[in-house]
């Protein structure tokens, strides 16, 4: 799997929600990200139960 | 002078002393008002005062009394709120600058009205972290809240103003919030009492900020007056039984292990031994997947705390807290899917609780990993590991938080060092389970919340 790039995994999610990030900023908030990131790896290792394939539509 | 006014008067003794006549509820306040202002400069708690408005509404139960009327349980009963909380005629800043400069409030929040019906006196808004996103209550607006039993140690966050407030004696009450420990995590440093209850049962209406986990709380010096505040602002269902003070009789208490016999140091281990002596508890019941649980929760909480603030963030970032700003920026750009797999591991992990609460009714649990450390302090070292102080304070209070199950904070008697609590943890709606074992404790003179001197 291709390592997780804070920084410019930043710059894409920045600009598609047009918040500007400014440039002294960067830093922390990379690190921020990757802390974050760090937590999701946890939760999405984890599989609900038999439901590997959900399809949120089904009941 | 009636015991109603000494210091550290509970809010039961002070309502049941205007409800007589031993005192009226304008001495009352213009007590807490005075200790207010001797006080609080040193500890940084309030930080804004309702004064006619308290002074009015104690005439108003004066008044009352003179003429018959029936007062209510928490009469003449002074009380503060965290600042997310509107208070009509205060602007509910939520501890930013970003809303220093907004309308004061018009309408009391929903659970101020509660009280106020009650009978309590609203006296004032506590400090916080910048929207409560924070741990230890250091903040640019308003400078931090200091511990009134050190004042160069944190009193936690993000309710720290409301848990000094108790601390130092300034008000018998206080009503926080709490989405990841928020009210448990600084009722464990600074000594005091603090439930988080089942999600959903508190009233948001008039509040500012927090995510869907989180819920409004009160706060307190003895177990009693949590409880009669509880009682006092909550939504309880028709035909709900009483809270009563049966003991423990009949409950099957156990105390958490694995993840939470864990990153605690010697005197979190020593509340948690103490407590599970006094209340003979000798099984030890695993919280279920703790790790997960305390991700998850960051996760939703972490997206859920910017909505709201977009614009802001695009167009006032030099406004947000220093504290904050950076956390902020990369909470609105996180991927919605970490978020959506968090909420499925919440609704699976809610099963799982309540599958453990088969067989056990309340657990003992740290509150937090170690005393209160120094204000400004970047890592707290436990078991030889320098760890950050933020996330870390709130080790044991967030793997509880996606549960919506009710957890309270018990201060544990210390000899003079500084103040640690435990959680108490039980299932949803089972309040009342919490209140007997923690009515135990204190009764065993194990629970006890000193005024700071």
């Amino acid at each position: 799997m291709t390592p997780f790039d804070a920084c410019t995994y930043m710059d894409a999610a920045a600009a598609a929600l047009a918040v500007p990030i400014p440039p002294e900023r960067r830093d922390a908030v990379a690190a921020n990200l990757a802390r974050l990131h760090a937590l999701a790896q946890e939760v999405l290792a984890w599989q609900p139960p038999g439901d590997a394939l959900h399809d949120p539509q089904d009941p | 002078m009636t015991d109603a006014l000494r210091d550290g008067a509970s809010a039961v003794e002070i309502a049941a002393a205007v409800r007589s006549g031993a005192v009226t509820a304008g001495l009352v306040v213009e007590t807490t008002l005075a200790r207010i202002a001797a006080r609080n400069p040193a500890i940084n708690a309030f930080t804004a005062l309702a004064i006619d408005r308290a002074r009015e509404r104690a005439a108003r139960i004066d008044m009352t009394r003179a003429s018959g009327g029936t007062l209510g349980p928490l009469a003449g009963v002074p009380f503060g709120v965290k600042a997310m909380i509107d208070v009509a005629g205060i602007t509910t800043t939520a501890g930013s600058k970003l809303l220093r400069d907004a309308p004061r409030a018009t309408r009391d929040a929903a659970v101020v009205r509660k009280l106020e019906a009650a009978g309590a006196i609203c006296v004032g808004a506590l400090n916080m972290d910048e929207f409560g996103l924070g741990g230890t209550t250091e903040n640019a607006l308003y400078g931090p809240t200091r511990n009134p039993h050190d004042l160069v140690r944190t009193a936690g966050g993000s309710s720290g103003g409301c848990a000094a407030a108790l601390a130092a004696g300034l008000v018998p009450l206080a009503i926080g919030g709490d989405a990841l420990g928020s009210i448990r995590l600084p009722a464990s440093l600074c000594g005091v009492y603090g439930l988080r209850p089942t999600r959903g049962t508190i009233s948001r209406d008039g509040v500012i900020g927090g995510g869907g986990i989180s819920t409004l709380g009160p706060m307190a010096r003895t177990a009693g007056d949590l409880r009669a505040c509880h009682d006092a602002m909550r939504d309880a269902p028709p035909g709900e039984r009483p809270a009563g003070d049966a003991g423990t009789s009949g409950l099957r208490l156990g105390i958490g292990g694995g993840y939470f016999r864990e990153r605690l140091d010697a005197d979190a281990a020593d509340a948690v031994d103490r407590a599970a002596q006094a209340l003979s508890i000798a099984r030890v019941v695993e919280f279920p997947y703790a790790r997960l649980a305390r991700a998850a929760a960051m996760l939703i909480n972490t997206s859920e705390t910017p909505v709201g603030k977009l614009d802001a963030l695009r167009t006032r970032l030099d406004d947000f807290d220093p504290a904050t700003r950076d956390r902020f920026l990369a909470h609105v750009l996180m991927p919605v899917q970490w978020y959506l797999h968090a909420q499925r591991f919440r609704e699976w992990h809610i099963g799982e609780v309540r599958k453990m609460f088969e067989t056990v009714d309340v657990l003992l649990l740290p509150a937090t990993p170690c005393v209160a450390p120094p204000l400004g302090t970047p890592t707290i070292r436990i078991d030889g590991v320098d760890l950050p102080t933020g996330p870390t304070l709130g080790w044991f209070t967030q793997p509880l938080a996606g549960t919506d199950c009710p957890a309270l904070t018990v201060p544990i008697a210390r000899d003079g060092r500084l103040p640690i609590g435990v959680q108490l943890f039980a299932p949803p709606r089972r309040e009342d389970w919490l209140f007997r074992v923690a009515m135990r404790l204190e009764a065993a003179g194990l629970a006890i919340a000193r005024v700071a001197s």
